[in-house]
């Protein structure tokens, strides 16, 4: 599944992979849900872990911040380990990425 | 009226301003066409670095910008009422402030928290995994105050806040202002 608009793109055509590309900047957390829910569908029919590839993201405001978390604390909730592969020359990604990576042992942090 | 974290009306007198700009929206205008918000944030960021090939700069500025935004127009009391912004720069700040109306109940959280913010025992840190895991558990993020962490940890800025009284019953004049040193902005590499 692709959701585009003109601001970003989300994939998921892999069961194991997404990519996320572009600004998102979303009213509420609960804005991101319908964007996101795609992801958590192939997150809940897997075993091994999911790669979230947020490298060409380049603004992401704190609702979507907080609606990242909750993929996260989905993720946990199913025992699926996540990938985060980010970029370290995007500002935002660089420390809001790595405070993310603490919510759960099982979150990987790739940077680029 | 109160004051947190230093509030100053401006940058230094004593320095030239290198660019100042002042923009007002009816949060009405952004709340129905929410990418407006963005907008602005991107043409304020490029406002103040036309001509600099900054990509970190234009980013920062661009996301505390959303931020501020943001804030003021969901807690604009009256959505009807002006949200202010006022951009200063010198040769080494910039300092953003934006201003909006809001209700005694919603003025009353904010202060609790710049009273936790600017306490001694605040952890920065602690805060975060305190405010995502509390936005999963009640289903619900806005106001969670993760703008102020990604504005200061993240980037470093400097957080001031002044709320005043205004002629209105329950209804306060709240403008919250980030100052940021251009190092940290241009070629923050923390």
């Amino acid at each position: 599944m692709i959701i585009k608009t003109d601001d970003y793109r989300i994939e998921c055509i892999d069961p194991t992979r997404a990519v996320i590309i572009g600004s998102l900047r979303l009213p509420t957390p609960s804005a991101y849900e319908p964007h996101f829910k795609p992801i958590k569908e192939k997150i809940e029919k897997l075993r091994d872990p999911y790669t979230i590839n947020i490298t060409k993201v380049s603004f992401l405001n704190s609702s979507g911040i907080t609606a990242f978390a909750r993929l996260i604390f989905f993720a946990k909730e199913h025992n699926v380990p996540i990938i985060i592969e980010a970029s370290e020359t995007i500002p935002w990604q660089e420390k809001t990425i790595t405070s993310l990576g603490k919510l759960w042992s099982k979150v990987s942090i790739q940077f680029s | 009226m109160v004051e947190y974290g230093h509030f100053k009306e401006n940058l230094s007198a004593k320095t030239l301003l290198t660019c100042e700009l002042k923009l007002a929206f009816r949060p009405l205008d952004l709340m129905s066409k929410w990418q407006r918000c963005g907008l602005t944030a991107d043409f304020v960021s490029q406002f103040e670095t036309i001509g600099q090939s900054h990509i970190r700069t234009k980013n920062v500025l661009s996301t505390i910008m959303n931020e501020l935004l943001e804030n003021a127009v969901k807690f604009s009391c009256d959505k009807t009422q002006f949200v202010d912004i006022h951009i200063t720069a010198d040769d080494t700040k910039i300092r953003i402030e934006v201003t909006n109306n809001a209700d005694k109940q919603d003025t009353d959280t904010l202060k609790s928290f710049l009273k936790l913010f600017f306490s001694k025992d605040f952890d920065v840190d602690t805060f975060f995994m305190k405010q995502v895991e509390k936005g999963e558990n009640v289903g619900y993020g806005e106001g969670s105050q993760l703008g102020f962490y990604t504005m200061t940890h993240n980037y470093q800025g400097h957080l001031s806040a002044r709320i005043e009284k205004t002629e209105m019953a329950n209804v306060y004049k709240v403008t919250i202002a980030i100052e940021l040193e251009k190092e940290s902005a241009h070629d923050h590499q923390n």
